[in-house]
């Protein structure tokens, strides 16, 4: 089930939450278990761009009760839910039975690892299907310049200057590069950035 | 003290003038201003503005980083570099046929991140008689005399620069996006011009 999951960057993530109307809609978004951290602090700073609300970001790891709890009390609009990697199958079943409690005006989103997405997608049957095809696998980093795009820019400075890489490294180690920002371009891409005069 | 070196203390007070006032609050870090900018286009292609389609959006917007040799370095590339200002390269374009490309590099080691230098360049359809606006920022360095210029804009011509307004990255491109409309019609033509 798992691997027909529709892949998502995080740019139409937050683009497919913009353009959501204003209702309790939820998304589930499955992350490789050693980027969940990062991911969270991520989403925690861009969802609320796009949502145009505030959001809280709650803790799931003191089980089902305490989650839906926590979630009933909270006055934000948008909230994003994770650590769910300690939940067994009888969570999962209290959170599919008391699904009507995740009400806010603009939804929330569940962030879990494929481990817990499969027990999800297992135990809360009534849950998955209320989420229906809102269920992501996310392309992280998808942003990041690739490498043949790297090269793009490189060899359009090269040509526009003249110069080689091995040129511009020499010329800023010894502070004679010029201050155009192609410059400073250019030591990003080689990943010298730290050459870039303060 | 000659009249040049006073133009160039004025260039240094202008600069740092200008710098004070500039917005800063969208840097404080480099994933938000990305998605600010992200928005922003999404808003312009919804409203009609921006012609470049979503999925093409998703191409153009780009990050690199640098953050070997103790630096923490970013760049936001909207757009691929396109020196000989060909049509064919990669870029965003409004719906009235204006057109441009934008690069931002930030040094995120400071809190708040610090904006080191970018380019946004907007071109226009060739029936207008300014076929460019560039918007520079240069890098900091110990050039004096660079440094009174730092921020810059040029009209038309990259041989030609003159101070630039204190604006921020999101402020030029909202300017892009939803500024400088295209004339009906032109206020002064060639033709108009009377003969001496």
């Amino acid at each position: 089930m798992l691997r027909s999951l529709s892949s998502t960057s995080t740019d139409t993530l937050l683009q497919k939450i913009g353009a959501q109307p204003d209702g309790n809609i939820w998304t589930v978004l499955v992350v490789e278990t050693s980027d969940i951290d990062e991911v969270i602090s991520e989403l925690s700073e861009t969802i609320s761009i796009f949502a145009e609300c505030k959001i809280k970001i709650i803790s799931a790891q003191s089980g089902a009760s305490e989650l839906i709890e926590q979630i009933v009390q909270s006055s934000e609009n948008y909230l994003l839910l994770w650590t769910f990697e300690a939940w067994n199958c009888e969570d999962w079943h209290h959170l599919d039975a008391c699904r009507s409690s995740l009400s806010k005006p603009r939804g929330g989103m569940l962030v879990l690892s494929s481990t817990s997405a499969e027990m999800m997608l297992n135990c809360a049957p009534n849950f998955c299907s209320w989420v229906g095809s809102r269920i992501y696998a996310l392309a992280k980093d998808s942003e990041l310049l690739t490498d043949p795009e790297r090269e793009i820019r490189l060899s359009a400075l090269r040509e526009w200057s003249g110069f080689s890489d091995t040129d511009v490294i020499a010329s800023a180690e010894s502070h004679q590069l010029p201050l155009t920002p192609e410059y400073g371009e250019w030591l990003i891409l080689l990943g010298r950035g730290d050459l870039i005069e303060r | 003290m000659s009249g040049k070196d006073t133009w160039l203390q004025y260039c240094e007070a202008i600069h740092c003038r200008t710098w004070e006032v500039v917005p800063k609050n969208s840097v404080n870090k480099v994933s938000i201003l990305k998605t600010q900018i992200l928005k922003l286009l999404t808003q312009a292609h919804d409203e009609g503005k921006l012609k470049t389609k979503l999925h093409e959006i998703h191409d153009l917007l780009k990050l690199e980083q640098s953050t070997q040799h103790g630096s923490d370095v970013s760049e936001i590339l909207g757009g691929q570099r396109n020196f000989k200002r060909l049509r064919e390269i990669p870029h965003f374009e409004r719906a009235d046929g204006c057109w441009f490309d934008f690069a931002i590099l930030i040094d995120q080691k400071p809190k708040p991140a610090e904006i080191l230098g970018f380019n946004f360049e907007i071109r226009f359809p060739t029936d207008l008689p300014v076929q460019f606006l560039r918007f520079d920022l240069n890098l900091p360095g110990h050039n004096n005399q660079e440094r009174g210029m730092r921020f810059h804009l040029h009209p038309g011509s990259d041989d030609l620069m003159v101070h630039s307004p204190p604006m921020s990255p999101l402020e030029i491109l909202h300017l892009f996006l939803y500024g400088l409309p295209l004339p009906d019609k032109l206020r002064f033509q060639r033709n108009d011009v009377p003969s001496r």
